[in-house]
């Protein structure tokens, strides 16, 4: 994984300006996976709950939405049935959550994969990374 | 009572119901005896002969506080049974609200660990000022981390009735109520928290790191439950009464408020809101912790709360030194009226120093 910066975004790119949309209300943890995405050269926009996270989602189109399962205002099941109302077909959704039960979560929403906390950030990054690339 | 008369009768009525009753029963001689395991009377168990002409005696009357010894033992195991059995539960349901608690930090500990392991590794050298604040960054989050242990331990002992030690110095109110304040700004966007003071300065003797705690957990509280985000006011001052100064520190928000009905019951440990219990993270103790620091302080905490409108909680403490005190029992009781809200607001108050 010792990919020099940018490289990954040179061979999968993220879209001309779309960004990953992160969900996440712990602004320590916002912080740090923006940071380790914007490592790889990705664009990146953040949302603190459910509702900023659908209205940054209409206006920005993510190409990727890395979700807390946990928020407030909506929740991340409320946030991806809103991602669908608005898209049909909604950006491909990785899933975060705290707690055990993180396999049965991800399958209610229709998400691609599944991380727990505390995350593995090489796993994220790996993951994301597939993501962009089966495109 | 051997002999039952309408004497008697018109004597132990307490409505001409009861009366009518004890007529109709036709009840001609009858012993009654009390139910009261470990000290406390939890009941009466009544005796009654009516038509068959048979009365009381004596020796009846050991059998029956024989049988009555037995049946209040077996009712107090039944009830601490149930007691026992609900402990259990809102003890798991902590532990499981806990371990999330205690994830965020964790996560926040790990992720920049491994976010400047990722960035030492790289071609670009990792820059100073990030490694920096990186690393004060994981300090913060074993800084929290460790609150949450003080206070988990806090209610352990607090739950077997230990008092905590506190650790009186000089503490400026004021002072505190703005670096809590700053600290809990710094956690969120959606919300402006305003320090509110007429002074630079209220100072008296509290422990300073659990009154911080104390305010700490209101204005998390206040974010936590505000979640559309808003205007979070700290009133710091002092409230001149008749038994003497006080000082006050009020935290205000515009959040979803508390249902009328959890209200008597805000500050029990583990209670958590209908409104929020199972959507909102939370353990339910602390405001309890927080009631009891500031009610050993010799102070008093309460709330008010319009349903959608929002909650402010106000702790009052003693200016002038006092002893420590016990924690006490909260009397709770629903009150009426402020002619500025058009809904009902229902205050929980402990009414002594009221």
């Amino acid at each position: 994984m010792l990919t020099p910066s940018g490289a990954l975004s040179r061979t999968i790119g993220s879209g001309a300006g779309a960004p990953i949309l992160v969900v996440e209300d712990d602004p320590p943890l916002r912080q740090i996976i923006r940071d380790v995405l914007e490592d790889e050269g990705l664009v990146i926009e953040t949302a603190a709950d459910g509702r900023q996270a659908l209205q940054r989602a209409a206006t920005q189109r993510p190409v990727l939405v890395v979700l807390d399962m946990m928020l407030p205002v909506l929740d991340g099941v409320d946030v991806v049935a809103g991602l669908r109302a608005t898209f049909g077909v909604p950006p491909p959704v990785l899933l975060i959550t705290a707690d055990g039960r993180a396999a049965e979560k991800a399958r209610q929403v229709g998400a691609f994969a599944f991380l727990s906390k505390p995350l593995e950030l090489d796993e994220l990054v790996a993951t994301v990374q597939r993501a962009l690339e089966s495109r | 009572v051997a002999e039952v008369t309408d004497a008697w009768m018109q004597a132990a009525a307490t409505s001409p119901e009861h009366l009518q009753f004890l007529h109709d029963l036709g009840v001609r001689s009858l012993m009654r005896v009390p139910l009261i395991p470990r000290e406390r009377p939890i009941g009466v168990l009544t005796f009654g002969l009516a038509a068959s002409g048979r009365r009381y005696t004596p020796a009846d009357l050991v059998l029956a506080e024989e049988l009555a010894r037995r049946a209040a033992l077996a009712v107090d195991h039944a009830w601490l049974y149930h007691q026992l059995q609900q402990d259990v539960r809102t003890r798991n349901e902590f532990l499981l609200s806990a371990s999330h608690d205690l994830k965020n930090p964790l996560a926040a500990i790990q992720g920049q660990a491994q976010l400047l392991r990722r960035r030492a590794t790289r071609a670009a050298a990792l820059d100073l000022e990030r490694l920096l604040k990186g690393l004060a960054q994981i300090e913060n989050s074993t800084r929290m981390m460790a609150q949450l242990l003080d206070e988990w331990s806090d209610v352990a002992r607090l739950q077997t009735g230990e008092r905590l030690h506190l650790d009186r110095q000089p503490t400026n109110l004021v002072a505190l109520a703005r670096q809590v304040a700053a600290a809990q700004q710094q956690t969120t966007e959606a919300h402006q928290i305003v320090v509110e003071a007429a002074a630079d300065e209220l100072l008296g003797l509290w422990d300073t790191v659990r009154l911080a705690r104390v305010l700490g957990n209101l204005l998390g509280n206040a974010v936590k439950y505000s979640p559309a985000g808003g205007t979070i006011t700290v009133a710091v001052g002092r409230d001149e009464r008749a038994e003497g100064t006080w000082a006050m520190l009020a935290v205000r928000d515009q959040g979803m408020g508390i249902p009328a009905a959890d209200l008597p019951h805000i500050f029990e440990r583990f209670h958590r809101g209908s409104n929020v219990a199972g959507r909102i993270a939370g353990t339910g103790i602390g405001l309890a912790t927080a009631r009891q620091i500031v009610e050993q302080h010799g102070g008093t905490i309460t709330v008010e709360s319009w349903p959608n409108k929002g909650s402010t909680f106000t702790v009052r403490l003693p200016l002038a030194a006092s002893e420590d005190l016990p924690p006490t029992t909260p009397v709770c009781g629903h009150v009426g009226g402020q002619e500025e809200h058009d809904v009902d607001p229902f205050r929980c108050a402990q009414p002594h120093h009221r």
